[in-house]
């Protein structure tokens, strides 16, 4: 933002504007980019979900609105939009009208720190990783006001559990990224990214391929799909439990507002991953001059849709798991491995010669999990056995 | 590797290949895309009852003699049998309807046709906008050629296609001899047609172990001595009705007295549209085979093996025991017939 404003003012042809209107132009500009965008990549990310999930049943996905659906999400957007908006008679009208509100807002100002490109920004914050958390745990409210809103039993049994499903994982994910804040020693996330270039093919250098890093990534993906209400962590809205969770209440476009909250705010976690560990816009190509910040966007995009891939396709693998298990996973193995995490990243900034201090935290971290699997694991329960059944 | 989590990614490698494989094996994308493509449905599957005609639907194998709808479990089949502007009946439906929202698809009344007549549909696509009439398949819906039922069960319908040919082939061979005997019939109430039960008296042999019940194998018995098909009693039929006709009017002026026998071939009774009550004061005054020929449904159907007179005479003539042969009849003439024989002191 900032750059565009003194690239607009140093240009010559626009001396005879105001500098008022400049300012106001290079603000626009970014957030129009981020509000046209995002939400697109939002709207054929649900495609191609749809499209995965279908493959991996043996099915083809959405393939009627178009060619190979590809206005099935406007089609369902015209959907939404005409139905019906339904709010129960008991329901605290203004408190349900402003959740989905909430809902989306904290997920589109995540994107405002997420660098696409070498100095593609729209706010480089000098906070921005502790924007991020701030930013994120907000919409725990937006989950709740749904759910304590609606007066349904499900919508506030789904928000109740979002509630403590999202302050359990706050916690080993903000720990997991203190790792990455340890060795930029910044909390910018151009900061971030500028530390993880270089190296062979600017892909050596990624935070990833350090032990620490490693585990911060598997943690930091853990967390960002339970913060997002992703499957297997979708407890929340669980639909053959508590039918919907918070938004069981909501129709028509307040349902889709809930949707694209939850949607964009998996994407921006995306794009805090692929940030924070696997080196952002950095990879080959994209020191290059001149077409050196497209070859960063595209990467940065690659390894965004890549961690969105993933997520689809562990949500089309792995079953949802109980609130118990859920709880106690975050508080008895993440949590601990986080903290042993810091530990390790520690050592390694210590220990030289480098490859010495990978295998030492390697080995660390190693055994950490073996222990914390073991110790954390859930209680096995005695078979009960049977006077007269059997 | 159970702690370590080893098992998730076994579960993600079987959804990558599928996930993968599905853009290369056909296999693994088994979807049918349904209006566009369908998948053959097997040769025996079934869905609802329709009527097979011969080269054009007036030729239509469907005599109406109403043995699928007094069969049928859950009484979907409404049958009206057609007359020409006498009121004669013309052996064939003027309705025949299917209430395919009550049929419960079991084939019975393809297992009790005597003609080969109805049989059963594969036609999956029948949903309506309406419960009610929309659902009730009516007799232009329900006629389909002899050509699409050897499309669509070619097995089932080439062996009815030679069971009906080897048929036709005996009745030709066999079409005077029928003819001899019905001409004296009306004359007298001689003996039944053939004593059903005994192998030796009809030309057609049943094996011994042939899987019939004997009511089956009375009625094939007297089926195939009557010649194969409904085609041989029309004439018989047709002749004591237009006799009927004209002897009605004096025969109701003149009060004909019980002791003479009136003559055969007047036959008021028979049509099937009166009523049991009807028909029994028609034949009051009548010997015991007219009242019993009254009791009878009068469609000439030959579910019994005879038409009606002929089943009539059979039990006059002590030849037929079995007082339960006549199908579109119901109870109400099995219970008609009992009681005219206790009447008469023969049971």
């Amino acid at each position: 933002m900032e750059q565009l404003y003194q690239l607009l003012r140093s240009c010559s042809w626009f001396a005879k504007v105001p500098d008022c209107v400049l300012f106001w132009v290079s603000v626009a500009v970014p957030i129009g980019l981020v509000l046209a965008v995002y939400p697109a990549i939002f709207a054929y990310t649900t495609l191609i979900e749809r499209k995965a999930l279908g493959r991996i049943q043996n099915r083809l996905g959405p393939n009627r609105v178009g060619r190979w659906g590809i206005l099935q999400p406007l089609a369902d957007g015209a959907k939404l939009l005409t139905k019906e908006d339904i709010v129960p008679r008991a329901a605290d009208g203004f408190v349900h009208w402003l959740a989905p509100v909430i809902a989306v807002i904290p997920s589109i100002l995540l994107f405002a720190v997420i660098p696409v490109g070498s100095g593609l920004i729209p706010v480089n914050l000098n906070i921005g990783v502790l924007f991020v958390f701030a930013i994120s745990t907000a919409s725990v409210l937006a989950l709740f006001m749904g759910g304590w809103a609606s007066r349904n039993k499900f919508s506030l049994l789904g928000a109740m559990r979002a509630v403590a499903q999202v302050v359990s994982y706050e916690v080993p994910m903000v720990l997991a990224a203190v790792v990455v804040v340890m060795a930029a020693g910044s909390l910018s996330t151009t900061a971030i990214a500028q530390a993880q270039g270089g190296g062979l093919l600017n892909i050596t250098n990624w935070f990833v391929f350090r032990p620490w890093g490693f585990v911060g990534f598997v943690l930091f993906v853990i967390g960002a799909m339970a913060e997002s209400a992703r499957t297997p962590f979708d407890i929340p809205e669980a639909e053959s439990e508590i039918i919907a969770g918070y938004h069981t209440e909501y129709s028509g476009f307040k349902f889709a507002l809930f949707q694209l909250g939850e949607y964009l705010a998996a994407l921006a976690m995306a794009g805090i991953t692929a940030t924070m560990f696997l080196g952002g816009y950095n990879g080959p190509g994209n020191d290059l001059k001149y077409i050196g910040w497209l070859v960063g966007a595209f990467w940065f995009f690659a390894k965004l849709m890549s961690i969105i891939f993933v997520i689809i396709w562990i949500r089309g693998t792995w079953p949802r798991i109980r609130v118990d298990q859920l709880l106690g996973f975050a508080w008895k193995v993440l949590l601990p491995m986080s903290i042993v995490n810091v530990l390790a990243a520690a050592l390694y900034h210590f220990i030289n010669p480098k490859p010495l201090a990978w295998v030492v935290t390697a080995v660390l971290l190693f055994i950490a999990w073996l222990v914390l699997t073991k110790v954390g694991a859930p209680q096995q329960i005695e078979k009960r056995v049977y006077r007269y059944a059997d | 590797m159970g702690s370590l989590g080893g098992g998730l990614f076994k579960g993600m490698a079987v959804t990558a290949r599928n996930f993968f494989g599905s853009y290369f094996d056909k296999d693994r994308l088994v979807a049918v895309q349904y209006p566009e493509e369908r998948i053959q449905t097997p040769e025996n599957s079934r869905t609802f009852p329709f009527l097979v005609y011969d080269n054009t639907p007036d030729a239509m194998r469907c005599v109406a003699c109403k043995i699928c709808e007094t069969e049928c479990p859950p009484q979907c089949i409404y049958i009206v049998m057609d007359r020409d502007e006498k009121g004669k009946p013309m052996q064939r439906p003027k309705v025949f309807d299917i209430d395919i929202s009550v049929c419960m698809q079991c084939q019975i009344c393809v297992e009790v046709c005597p003609f080969e007549a109805i049989k059963m549909d594969n036609d999956y696509e029948k949903s309506q906008y309406g419960r009610f009439d929309e659902l009730i398949e009516h007799l232009p819906d329900l006629l389909k050629s002899n050509d699409y039922y050897n499309k669509i069960k070619p097995t089932e319908a080439a062996a009815v296609d030679a069971k009906l040919k080897a048929e036709a082939e005996k009745k030709t061979k066999k079409a005077p001899a029928p003819a001899a005997k019905a001409a004296p019939k009306p004359a007298a109430p001689k003996p039944a047609p053939a004593p059903v039960a005994a192998p030796a008296a009809g030309k057609f042999v049943i094996p011994e172990d042939a899987p019939f019940t004997p009511e089956q194998r009375a009625w094939l018995a007297g089926f195939l001595s009557s010649g194969g098909s409904a085609g041989t009693a029309t004439p018989v039929a047709e002749a004591s009705a237009s006799v009927g006709e004209a002897a009605e009017a004096d025969a109701s002026a003149t009060e004909t007295p019980a002791a003479e026998p009136a003559p055969a071939g007047d036959t008021p009774w028979h049509d099937p549209g009166l009523g049991m009550q009807q028909r029994m004061d028609l034949a009051k005054e009548r010997p015991l085979a007219d009242k019993l020929m009254a009791a009878m449904a009068q469609t000439d159907c030959h579910a019994c093996g005879y038409d009606c007179r002929g089943y009539a005479d059979a039990i006059a003539a002590g030849s037929e025991k079995d007082l339960s042969l006549c199908l579109p009849g119901e109870a109400e003439t099995a219970s008609m017939l009992e009681q005219l024989m206790k009447e008469d002191g023969k049971v």
